[in-house]
C-alpha cells in the first residue's frame, strides 16, 4: 500500500494526538488538522487530500454535515468516519453523506490500518 | 470540626467506598469539588481544576456536558438523573455516566458523576455497529453498480434500437420492388419464382430483425406470451428450407420428419404459441446442428407427441465436447463453429421456456447429438 496524505478532523486535542502518531507510525502523513466541520469543508479543497479521518461530533458544524459539504465539492473525496457514536441511525446518516468507512473508538493501531487499507484499495488509485 | 465539614468528610467517605469513579463538579465554577478514592488512586487529586480539563483534557466546557439540564431556573438541583455513555479519549475507555445535581454540604450546587468503565461491553457492540457501517456500504455499492448495469442495458437496448431502425430501411426496397418487378416487367415464371424466393427471404430477414428485441425481454423475463395454434411441423419445414438455402451451407440435408414419415404439407402438429418465435427457436437450433455436422452429415428432425407434448428432436453427426455439455445452453457458450457467438441455443431455450416448455441435450448415442424441444400441445394450458 502506497504512503497516504491524510487529511484528521477531530476537536479533541488527546485523539488529533493520537491519530497523527498513528497515521505516521503506519508510514502515511498527515498533511492537515482541522479542528471542527466547518474548518475540514473551507481548508479541503486547498489540501486535497488522498483521505480524510473525520470526527462526527464538534463545535460548529459536526462531521456529517462537513463530508456533504466536501463531497460536493470534490465528489471523489475519500472521507472515513472516526467516532465514538455506534448508533444505527448516526451510521446510516453518515453512510448516506457519502463516508466510506466507518471505524468507532477507541481506534487502535491494526484497526486503523485495517481500515485505511481497504478503503485506499476501493477507492483509491 | 464544624458540621458542614463533618457532613463533607461523611459524604466523601460514602462515596469513596463506591467502587467505581466519582468526580463532584461545582456547577457554577466548573470546578471539581471532590473525587472519590477509586478516580483519586487512577488520575491523582484532582479538586480545584476546571473538571473538562482535569478529565477530558479539553480546554472549553465538553459539548455532552448535562450540567444546564442537571439545575433549574434558579441553578438549584432539579432532581432529574441523566443516565449516558460516553468514550472519554484521555484513557481510550467507555464509561457510562449516571449524574445528578445536589447541594454540598458547604451550600454549593454541584453535580456528582459516577463512571461505570463499561469498555468490554461496548466492544462487542461496537464491532456490531462496524459490521452493520459495513454492510450499509456494500449495499450502497451494490445499488450504484445495479444503477450502472441498468443504464448499460438502456443503452444497448438503445443502439439495437438504431441498429434494427438501420438495417430494416434497405430491407423496404427488398421486401417492396419483388411484387412491383413480377406484375409489371413481362418476367417469365422462372425469374417471377426467384423474385418471389428474394420476398420471402427480405420479409424473413426483417421478421428476424423484429425478433433480436425479443430476447432481451425474454432474458429478463418481461416476455409476454400471445399463444394461439401453431402448426410446428410447417414451421420447421420452413426454418428447414431457410437454413439450407443458406448459401454457407449449400449441399447440406435437412431431413424433417413428422410422426416417423417425411414431413409435407399435409402434416399437422399443432402446438400452443407464436408462430414467428417457434420459427426463430427452430432456425437457431436448426443453424446450429447444420454448422455442427461434418462436411456431409445429415440434420434429421423428428416431430411427435410424447406424454401429452409436442417433441421436436433435432439430431445431428458429432458430438459436443464434453466440457461444453453441461453449460450447452448457458450464454455465449460456443464450440467447434466458424463466428458462434454461443446465444442459438441459449436464445431457443428461452424461447422454450417461454412457451412453458423446455429443451434437453441428448448426447447418448455415440457419434450423434440431439436436441429435443418439448412444447405444449394446442389445448394444453402454456406457461410463463
Amino acid at each position: 500500500m502506497r504512503a497516504l496524505n491524510i487529511m484528521v478532523v477531530d476537536d479533541s486535542n488527546l485523539t488529533i494526538k493520537k491519530m497523527v502518531k498513528m497515521i505516521e507510525d503506519l508510514g502515511h502523513k498527515v498533511v492537515h488538522v482541522a479542528r471542527d466541520g466547518r474548518q475540514a469543508a473551507e481548508d479541503y479543497p486547498g489540501i486535497r487530500p488522498d483521505l480524510v479521518t473525520m470526527d462526527i461530533t464538534m463545535p460548529d458544524m459536526d462531521g456529517i454535515e462537513a463530508t456533504r459539504r466536501i463531497l460536493e465539492k470534490d465528489p471523489g473525496a475519500v472521507i472515513v468516519m472516526v467516532t465514538s457514536h455506534g448508533q444505527e441511525q448516526m451510521v446510516m446518516d453518515a453512510i448516506e453523506a457519502g463516508a466510506k468507512g466507518y471505524v468507532l473508538k477507541p481506534v487502535k493501531m491494526e484497526k486503523l490500518a485495517e481500515h485505511l487499507e481497504a478503503v485506499a484499495g476501493k477507492y483509491l488509485p | 470540626m464544624s458540621g458542614d465539614m463533618l457532613e463533607s468528610a461523611l459524604l466523601e467517605t460514602h462515596f469513596d467506598v463506591i467502587p467505581f469513579g466519582i468526580y463532584v463538579v461545582d456547577v457554577a465554577t466548573l470546578d471539581v469539588v471532590f473525587v472519590n478514592r477509586h478516580f483519586r488512586d487512577r488520575l491523582g487529586d484532582l479538586a480545584g481544576r476546571k473538571c473538562h480539563e482535569a478529565i477530558y483534557d479539553s480546554p472549553q466546557p465538553c459539548l455532552f456536558c448535562k450540567i444546564r439540564q442537571l439545575v433549574d431556573r434558579d441553578g438549584l438541583p432539579n432532581g432529574k438523573t441523566y443516565i449516558f455513555e460516553h468514550f472519554n479519549d484521555k484513557d481510550d475507555r467507555w464509561y457510562q455516566l449516571q449524574e445528578k445535581s445536589m447541594s454540598w454540604p458547604d451550600g454549593r450546587v454541584v453535580k456528582y458523576s459516577i463512571a461505570v468503565d463499561i469498555t468490554e461491553l461496548k466492544e462487542v457492540q461496537n464491532r456490531l455497529a462496524e459490521a452493520h457501517a459495513e454492510l450499509a456500504l456494500k449495499n450502497r455499492e451494490l445499488a450504484r453498480q445495479n444503477e450502472l448495469l441498468q443504464e448499460n442495458v438502456r443503452l444497448r437496448e438503445h443502439v439495437d434500437r438504431i441498429s434494427r431502425h438501420d438495417l430494416k430501411t434497405p430491407l423496404n426496397a427488398l421486401v417492396g420492388i419483388p411484387p412491383l418487378l413480377a406484375s409489371g416487367y413481362g418476367l417469365n415464371p422462372e425469374g417471377v419464382k426467384l423474385l418471389h424466393m428474394i420476398e420471402d427471404a427480405g420479409i424473413t430477414m426483417l421478421n428476424m430483425i423484429n425478433r433480436t428485441f425479443d430476447l432481451y425481454r425474454l432474458e429478463a423475463g418481461t416476455y409476454t406470451l400471445e399463444p394461439v395454434p401453431v402448426n410446428l411441423a410447417a414451421v420447421v419445414r420452413k426454418a428447414a428450407r431457410d437454413v439450407t438455402a443458406d448459401a454457407f451451407f449449400a449441399g447440406r440435408t435437412v431431413r424433417v420428419l413428422c410422426r416417423g414419415h417425411p414431413a409435407d404439407e399435409g402434416d399437422c402438429l399443432t402446438v400452443s404459441g407464436e408462430e414467428l418465435l417457434c420459427y426463430s427457436m427452430f432456425s437457431n437450433l436448426l443453424r446450429n446442428a447444420v454448422e455442427s455436422s461434418p462436411e456431409g452429415g445429415e440434420v434429421t428432425v423428428s416431430l411427435g407427441e410424447e406424454g401429452g407434448e409436442a417433441v421436436v428432436a433435432v439430431t445431428n453427426a458429432g458430438e459436443v465436447p464434453e466440457d461444453v455439455r453441461d453449460r450447452f445452453f448457458e450464454k455465449y457458450v460456443t464450440a467447434g463453429k466458424r463466428d458462434g457467438t454461443g446465444l442459438g441455443t441459449y436464445s431457443a431455450l428461452l424461447a422454450a421456456r417461454a412457451h412453458g416448455g423446455r429443451a434437453e441435450l441428448d448426447t447418448e448415442s455415440p457419434g450423434f447429438t440431439t436436441v429435443r424441444v418439448f412444447l405444449p400441445l394446442a389445448g394444453e394450458a402454456a406457461g410463463s
